[in-house]
C-alpha cells in the first residue's frame, strides 16, 4: 500500500509534496493503412496512456534529489506538474506550499527550471541581454540584480563569453548560461531536467560542481532528472526511480551505488590488435567486445577494485586511448528488473537512514 | 505596476534586438516588397491609362499605389504567430514560457510587436521608395490639398503662408491617425491570430485555420483593392467584418484622411478588439488546462 506524505508525516520542511499525483493523457490512434486513415477521419479513435499513475513522496528544502526512470516513464510529465504547466488528472502536489497549476506565478518567482533540450537563451544575442530581461521579468531591482549576475558570472565563470551571441557558444558554454539565468532571481527549488544531455566530460563535471556549488551555498532544492548514472552519483544523496508512471524504487545513492552502480565500462581503443577471443586476467571483469583495435570492458567494481583492472590493462595492452563510464541508468533499471527491488528499498519500505529522517521522521519537523 | 510594464517592454526590446541582430536577413525578405509594388505600379498605370480616368473608385493613381504600399506593409511586416503558437504547443517551447511570472498571451504580444516593427519600417521604406519614384511622394499631395482649402478661405492672397500652417497640420493628423490605427490594427491582428493558434491545443494543426482566415483577410480587408472598387454586395459585407479595420481602415485613412474614417475606422477597431480579446481569454483560459507537452 503507497503512503502518501501525510501518513509517513512530511513536515513544513518539506519542499515539495506529491500526494496520489496522476496524469493521463489521451492518444490519438490509428489503424496502418488508408484504410484506417479514412476510419481515424471520421472516427478517431482515443486510448488513454497513464503517464503518471498516482505518485507520493517528498522532498525536503535544501535536498538535491535524482528523480530518474527510462524514456517515457514519466519524469518530466511529473516536473511539469511541478512547474505548473500541465494540469494533473488527479491527486494533488504542492510546491513551497503553493500548489503548480493553481499559482503558476507566484510560485514562478520562487523556482528555476533548466530543460536540457529547450533554450531559454535568445539565440541571435548575448546572454548577457537575456540575463537582463529576466531581471525585469523576475521584478529585479536594478542594483541587487547587478550584484546578483556579478556572482554567478563569477561562479560560472561565463564573464568571457557573456556578450558573445548564443548561436556561437559550445554547449557546455551556453548550459552554463542556461543555469546562471535560471538562478539569478534567486530561486529556492531548481528543477533541472537533462541539464548535463550532450555535454562532454569536462563540462558535465563543471555543471555538476556548479549545482553542488548552488545547493550548499545557497541551500536550493534541485529536483533532477536525467539519464546519465553520473549525474546522480555525484549531486545527489536520494534517488527516486520511476518507470511506467509509478514509483519503482526511493532510496539514498550510497545504497544504489552499493547495489546496482558498481558496474563500470572501460573504452579501450589499441596501438595494436587484439584476439577476438581476448580474455581478462582478472575476475569481475567481463570483455564486453573485442574486435580490431577496440576492446570494450565491463567492470564489477565490487568484484575488481578499479586501480588493479587498470594496472592490468597498462600491463598487458598497449593503450592509445581510454574512457571509464558509467552504465546508462537504462541498464541500471534493467538491472533491478531483473534482480528484484531489494525489500528494504521498495517504494513503500521504511525509508533508508538520511535523507528520509528529515522528511518522514516526527523528530526532525 | 512599472515594473510589470517593464517586463514587457523588456520583452519587446528583447525582439527588436533580435530582428535587428540579423537585419539583413529582413532586408532581403523585404524584396518580395520591391517586386509587388513594382509589379502594382505597371499594372495600374495601365488601369488608370486604358480607362482614361483620374480617378477609379474615389482613388487617384498616386493614392492607389501609396493605398497598396500601405495594405502591402501590414500583412507582410505581422508576424505569423498563429504558426508560431502552434509550433510552441506542439514542439514543447511553450514550458519555459508558461512558468514565468507574466501573462503569456502578453509576453506574446510585445514579442510580436518588437518583431513587427523592425519589418514595418523596412517594409514601409522598401515599398514607399519604389512607389515614391514611380508616382510620386504623397506629402506633396496633402500639402497641395491642404493649399487648395486655404486658397479657397482666404482667397489668393497669402494663401501661401496659411497653406504652410495648414498643410502641417494635415500631415500631423495623418500621421498621428494612421500610427495609431496601424497600432489598433496590429493588435486586431494579434489576438485574433492568437486565438487561432491557441486552437492547436484541440487540433491536431491550425495552420490549416490559419491560412483561411488569413486569405479571408486578404480578400476581403481591401489588400489588393480599395474596399471601393468592390462591388456593392461584396462591399457591404466586407464593411462589418473585421478584416477591413486591419488592413483597408488604416491604409486607407493614410492616404485619404478624412476626420469622419478615422473615427468610425477606430470605433471598428476597438469594437473587433473588444470581441477578439475576450474571444483570445475564453480560447487561452481553457486551452492552458489541455497542455499535453511532447515528450512529457
Amino acid at each position: 500500500m503507497m503512503k502518501t506524505p501525510r501518513e509517513t508525516g512530511a513536515c513544513a520542511m518539506a519542499a515539495i509534496i506529491l500526494t496520489d499525483l496522476r496524469k493521463d493523457f489521451l492518444a490519438k490512434e490509428k489503424e496502418p493503412g488508408l484504410l484506417g486513415s479514412m476510419k481515424a477521419a471520421f472516427a478517431p479513435h482515443y486510448r488513454k496512456v497513464e503517464a503518471v499513475r498516482g505518485i507520493s513522496f517528498s522532498v525536503d528544502q535544501g535536498e538535491v534529489l535524482a528523480f530518474i526512470g527510462p524514456n517515457g516513464a514519466g519524469k518530466s510529465t511529473t516536473i511539469k506538474m511541478l512547474t505548473g504547466i500541465l494540469y494533473p488528472s488527479g491527486g494533488d502536489a504542492t510546491v513551497l506550499g503553493l500548489r503548480p497549476w493553481v499559482d503558476r506565478q507566484r510560485l514562478a518567482f520562487q523556482i528555476g527550471s533548466v530543460f536540457g533540450q529547450k533554450s531559454q537563451l535568445w539565440y541571435h544575442l548575448p546572454a548577457a541581454d537575456t540575463f537582463d530581461l529576466l531581471a525585469r521579468v523576475y521584478e529585479l531591482p536594478t542594483a541587487e540584480y547587478r550584484q546578483r549576475r556579478d556572482r554567478m558570472v563569477d561562479l560560472f565563470d561565463i564573464g568571457e563569453f557573456l556578450k558573445t551571441p548564443v548561436r556561437k557558444l559550445s554547449l557546455g558554454q551556453r548550459m552554463r548560461c542556461e543555469i546562471a539565468a535560471s538562478l539569478l532571481h534567486r530561486p529556492s527549488v531548481l528543477f533541472l531536467d537533462e541539464p548535463t544531455i550532450g555535454l562532454d566530460v569536462v563540462a558535465k563535471q563543471q555543471i555538476r560542481d556548479l549545482i553542488r556549488a548552488m545547493n550548499r551555498e545557497e541551500g536550493v532544492t534541485v529536483f533532477l532528472t536525467s539519464h546519465d548514472a553520473g549525474d546522480i552519483e555525484r549531486l545527489c544523496k536520494r534517488v527516486i526511480i520511476i518507470n511506467h508512471g509509478q514509483v519503482v524504487m526511493d532510496a539514498g545513492v550510497n545504497t544504489l551505488r552499493h547495489n546496482y552502480l558498481h558496474n563500470k565500462v572501460i573504452d579501450l581503443k589499441l596501438a595494436a590488435p587484439v584476439a577476438d577471443d581476448y580474455a581478462f586476467p582478472l575476475a569481475g571483469v567481463t570483455v564486453v567486445k573485442a574486435r580490431g583495435y577496440g576492446l570494450k570492458l565491463e567492470v564489477d567494481t565490487a568484484v575488481a577494485p578499479m586501480e588493479r583492472v587498470l594496472g592490468l590493462v597498462v600491463e598487458g595492452l598497449r593503450v592509445a586511448d581510454i574512457a571509464i563510464t558509467d552504465p546508462p541508468v537504462e541498464s541500471i533499471i534493467k538491472t533491478i528488473y531483473e534482480q528484484g527491488v531489494p525489500a528494504e528499498l521498495r517504494e513503500d519500505a521504511a525509508p533508508e537512514a538520511g535523507w528520509t529522517e528529515s522528511a518522514t521522521g516526527d523528530a526532525l519537523c | 505596476m512599472l515594473r510589470r510594464a517593464g517586463k514587457y517592454t523588456g520583452v519587446f526590446r528583447i525582439t527588436l534586438m533580435n530582428n535587428l541582430a540579423y537585419i539583413q536577413d529582413v532586408a532581403l525578405n523585404s524584396i518580395f516588397m520591391l517586386v509587388v509594388i513594382f509589379v502594382f505600379v505597371a499594372l495600374w498605370k495601365t488601369t488608370y491609362s486604358v480607362t482614361g480616368e483620374q480617378s477609379l473608385g474615389g482613388f487617384t493613381l498616386q493614392q492607389t499605389i501609396w493605398y497598396l504600399v500601405m495594405t502591402e506593409t501590414i500583412t507582410m511586416s505581422s508576424p505569423r504567430i498563429t504558426t508560431r503558437i502552434d509550433a510552441e504547443v506542439k514542439g514543447g517551447d511553450l514550458a519555459y514560457s508558461l512558468n514565468r511570472p507574466y501573462s503569456y498571451v502578453g509576453f506574446q504580444y510585445a514579442s510580436f510587436m518588437g518583431e513587427a516593427a523592425v519589418r514595418f519600417f523596412i517594409n514601409l521604406a522598401v515599398g514607399g521608395l519604389v512607389a515614391g519614384l514611380s508616382v510620386g511622394f504623397p506629402a506633396g499631395g496633402a500639402l497641395e490639398a491642404a493649399q487648395a482649402t486655404a486658397s479657397r478661405v482666404t482667397g489668393a492672397t497669402g494663401a501661401v503662408g496659411v497653406a504652410g500652417v495648414a498643410g502641417t497640420a494635415h500631415l500631423l493628423a495623418v500621421v498621428s491617425a494612421s500610427a495609431l490605427t496601424i497600432l489598433m490594427a496590429m493588435a486586431l491582428y494579434f489576438t485574433s491570430m492568437m486565438a487561432l493558434g491557441l486552437l492547436a491545443f484541440w487540433v491536431e494543426d491550425a495552420t490549416a485555420l490559419f491560412l483561411v482566415y488569413e486569405r479571408s483577410m486578404w480578400i476581403l480587408g481591401g489588400l489588393l483593392l480599395p474596399l471601393s472598387l468592390f462591388p456593392a454586395a461584396i462591399r457591404r459585407v466586407a464593411e462589418v467584418l473585421p478584416f477591413r479595420f486591419i488592413i483597408n481602415g488604416p491604409a486607407q485613412l493614410a492616404v485619404k484622411y478624412a476626420a469622419g474614417d478615422f473615427w468610425r475606422v477606430l470605433a471598428g477597431q476597438a469594437t473587433w478588439l473588444a470581441v477578439t480579446v475576450v474571444v483570445l481569454a475564453l480560447v487561452y483560459r481553457a486551452g492552458v488546462k489541455r497542455v499535453n507537452i511532447n515528450g512529457g
